[in-house]
């Protein structure tokens, strides 16, 4: 984009309206305008104010003067280069000027020859920058009122598609590759996206550029807006029905400079959910220092790098918008470091998972969505409480305990401990011991068996028809499930993750199992949530403690070992250690094969050296690879074991392994 | 409790054979006299107590013991294996302050103070009163912060730490007044 009397070059970031200069410092051009850019020489092209003519202008910012002749007396300010031909078209209104083509095609006859098309009397509009479009051949303009035109450049006419809704010197207008028309106001600097491909084509605000007086753009209408090679854009991570992807006009922030951020750094991605190609986790500027409960304060702890403003978002009806009645920080002044803010959840606000977005700018108004020059977006998803509520997390509210089973069971197996492996965290919410929500959330890490399992939690203690089935949510990898996850015809409450986890992962190419075989590393494929709220008065001691009762159960249909003479089915199930069994299971499966459990003593599912198919570790563990003994995986583990947890008691801990006896992604 | 429940099935079982029952599937018989059992009950009683550690199968673990493979490992029936620990958390609120009281795991200590990472909690509630709970703790984690934010004085919150005595084989509480 080119400014100023003096001329300065600019790149801009039309993503983000983030621009910087590009020209050298000793350019000491005067003013250009009508700048094009061409797809058939990647040359800009401006008419030059000094020279009184076109100029060449190079990726050196060399400035080459072009003669041309049938030149008028006066400087032009609307051009650009078509697409489809290599023609720069020049335009100025009035019955003295009118819209005129030059052809930069040295193989044509009229090879720089200034051709009028028509009289600037009879295509008279007050545009002051015009764009082609990336295919149709046509040239785009909005007018100082609104006005949207789709001219052709050679007849000369024009239609008039739409009023975007938006006023204004629209100075500096640029097409995508998509068919977007960008349009850069001089007065705010606001950049609009119209879309022209739809029937009556409207502004929608995009990003906060630069203003000017004077004011030319150009981009090559066939690339894509946002670099997916070096992108300088931030964007967030909520949804998209929240406004996050660029398609959406997604929140975006461009890093530019990279000095105002929230927490300690952020990153840059071509757009949301896209990886930064870095482990940096940049979502690090926000501490919910006390929980979000409806109708209650809130306080925040927000880290600036620097002086800007704060405008942050809840979701608080869960609608996955954020409305404008949901603004719970409104151009909150923050300076650098820590800044402590307290803001009000709504008392309608609804109970449960949802949706926050902080943005940080030195601009100080900033909606929900759109791109803007500096500063960062951070999304997080938080959960509103009902007032007064005591949430326990086990391990902790964002790190994973893990399950792993053997599941030979009622035979010893070889004790690889990665049959199955799930990670897992669990969450009670209680209002004066008054059992509200129980949340499960957990990933199915590895399998490393052929038998087929189904996974499951019972909370012991709590009745099915405890269970308030009409909120109850279910999700397989951030999908809600049609399926209830409660098992029919129980009268404890029973959560059946899946009923065969062979349906949801699959073993890696050349590999026997998931993620359990060395070089069979591939991401985690099942992750699952589950929130649980609770019909009134659930005493909370009346239900078990964390971890409730995890348990795999043998899928419908599929053989186990040889103790069973058929296919057991749900009624086989494998526990942690001393953990009763469901009412589905078949209690005389107990006590077969290596089996010792003892009900009598409340003892289950351990063999005769007191050893279980099961255990529970309240932390990441890196499960052993395939057929190698926990022992050489974790070499304290035994020693843990027959102290009866007296010594090395971190046993499981990643500096407590044996690094080439774990499984490695 | 556990010892006395078997104490009880031992007894049970002794008491059976001592009453020539053979087992209940087989045997339509008529059961024995009750008065019969009531007096040997009284003999049984006062022998059994030693003899029944003794007749109980279970392998003890030993300490010392190296084994090649986790097959022959042996275990108490009775432990669990939960690399964890319980913690008693309670907090003294002096003036009924409407407060937010967090247990956390990561925190920093720095040249502004505490850190808290509240992603790392336990333990997040509203406090108007006292508070009292129970944790349980992963083995790894051995230093745990309590952070208080009163509503009324948002800029002075408290924290406070606790350090695990690995040495102790008390209860674990972590008490703030």
């Amino acid at each position: 984009m080119i400014q100023d009397k003096i001329a300065n070059l600019y790149s801009v970031q039309l993503a983000t309206g983030f621009y910087e200069k590009s020209s050298p410092l000793d350019w000491n051009q005067e003013k250009m305008n009508a700048l094009a850019f061409s797809v058939h020489d990647r040359y800009l092209y401006a008419f030059n104010y000094y020279y009184g003519t076109i100029v060449r202008i190079g990726s050196d910012f060399q400035v080459a003067p072009i003669s041309l002749s049938n030149l008028p007396d006066k400087g032009f300010y609307v051009g650009d280069i078509s697409v489809n031909e290599n023609a720069y078209y020049l335009y100025r209104p009035g019955g003295s000027y009118g819209l005129y083509r030059v052809s930069l095609d040295e193989t044509t006859s009229d090879y720089l020859q200034m051709e009028k098309v028509v009289n600037g009397s009879t295509l008279n509009h007050a545009i002051y920058d015009f764009a082609f479009h990336p295919d149709n051949g046509f040239a785009y303009a909005v007018d100082r009122w609104g006005n949207l035109w789709k001219i052709n450049v050679q007849a000369g006419t024009s239609v008039k598609l739409s009023n975007v809704g938006e006023a204004g010197v629209f100075g500096a207008v640029y097409f995508d590759v998509t068919g977007n028309l960008y349009i850069s106001r001089n007065s705010d600097g606001n950049i609009f996206r119209v879309n022209t491909n739809w029937d009556y084509p409207v502004a929608e605000f995009f990003a906060y550029g630069p203003s000017s007086s004077n004011n030319d753009g150009a981009r090559c209408a066939l690339a894509p807006i946002i670099s997916q090679e070096s992108p300088t854009t931030d964007f967030g991570d909520a949804p998209d029905s929240y406004g996050s992807s660029i398609n959406n006009n997604g929140a975006r922030h461009d890093v530019g400079e990279g000095t105002l951020f929230l927490g300690e750094a952020v990153t840059s991605e071509p757009n949301a959910y896209a990886d930064n190609g870095t482990e940096v986790n940049d979502n690090d500027g926000i501490q919910f220092v006390t929980g979000v409960e409806a109708g209650k304060t809130a306080i925040v702890d927000i880290t600036s790098s620097g002086g800007g403003f704060v405008n942050a978002w809840v979701d608080s009806d869960k609608d996955g918008e954020f409305d404008a009645d949901e603004q719970i920080i409104t151009a909150e002044a923050v300076t650098s470091g820590s800044n402590v803010v307290a803001y009000d959840i709504p008392t309608w606000a609804e109970t449960g998972a949802t949706w926050t977005r902080f943005r940080l700018s030195s601009e100080q108004n900033l909606t929900p969505i759109g791109g803007v020059s500096d500063g960062e977006v951070e999304d997080y998803p938080i959960d509103i409480a009902e007032q007064n509520v005591t949430a326990m997390h086990y391990p902790s509210s964002d790190t994973w305990a893990t399950l792993a089973f053997e599941d030979n069971w009622p035979l010893v197996g070889d004790y690889d401990m990665n049959d199955l492996v799930v990670h897992y965290r669990l969450s009670s919410y209680d209002v004066s011991g008054t059992l509200m929500r129980v949340k499960i959330e957990g990933e199915v890490v590895a399998i490393g068996a052929s038998y087929h399992n189904g996974f499951a939690f019972r909370l012991p203690g709590l009745l099915r028809s405890q269970v308030d089935t009409g909120r109850l949510s279910f999700k397989i990898n951030g999908v809600e499930q049609s399926v209830s996850p409660l098992e029919a015809d129980t009268d404890e409450a029973i959560f059946i993750i899946g009923n065969d986890l062979w349906d949801f992962v699959t073993a890696g190419e050349n590999c026997k199992f998931y993620r359990t075989e060395s070089g069979c590393g591939s991401n985690i494929q099942m992750t699952f949530s589950l929130e649980i709220p609770m019909e009134a008065n659930v005493n909370k001691v009346d239900v078990a403690d964390f971890p409730y009762d995890p348990f795999i159960f043998a899928s419908e249909g599929h053989e186990r070992s040889y103790v069973f003479g058929e296919a057991p089915g749900r009624r086989y199930e494998i526990h942690l250690k001393n953990q009763a069994p469901t009412e589905a299971f078949q209690a005389n499966f107990l006590g077969r094969g290596d089996d010792a459990s003892n009900a009598t003593n409340g003892e289950y599912f351990i063999n005769e050296n007191g050893m279980p198919w099961a255990i529970n570790i309240p932390y990441e563990w890196k499960h052993p690879l395939e057929y190698m003994d926990i022992k050489y995986a974790y070499p304290n583990f035994h020693s843990f074991v027959t102290s009866s947890g007296e010594l090395n008691v971190d046993w499981f801990t990643v500096e407590k392994s044996a690094p080439n006896n774990v499984f490695k992604q | 409790m556990k010892l006395t429940n078997i104490t009880l099935v031992s007894m049970m079982s002794l008491l059976m054979v001592a009453c020539g029952g053979g087992g209940s599937d087989s045997a339509p018989e008529p059961a024995p006299a009750p008065a019969a059992v009531v007096e040997e009950v009284a003999v049984t009683v006062v022998e059994t107590p030693t003899e029944v550690v003794v007749v109980e199968p279970e392998q003890q673990p030993d300490p010392d013991a190296i084994y090649d493979t986790t097959a022959e490992l042996i275990a108490a029936k009775s432990f669990m294996l939960d690399p964890e620990y319980e913690l008693t958390v309670s907090y003294q609120n002096q003036n009924s302050r409407s407060a937010y009281l967090s247990v956390c795991t990561e925190f920093t200590e720095g040249q502004n103070g505490i850190k808290v990472s509240y992603d790392s909690c336990l333990l997040r509630t509203s406090v108007d009163s006292d508070y009292k709970g129970k944790l349980m703790v992963a083995n790894d984690q051995n230093r745990l912060v309590m952070a208080i934010w009163y509503l009324d004085d948002t800029k002075n919150p408290r924290y406070e730490i606790w350090e695990n005595d690995l040495d102790s084989n008390d209860v674990r509480k972590f008490e703030v007044n």
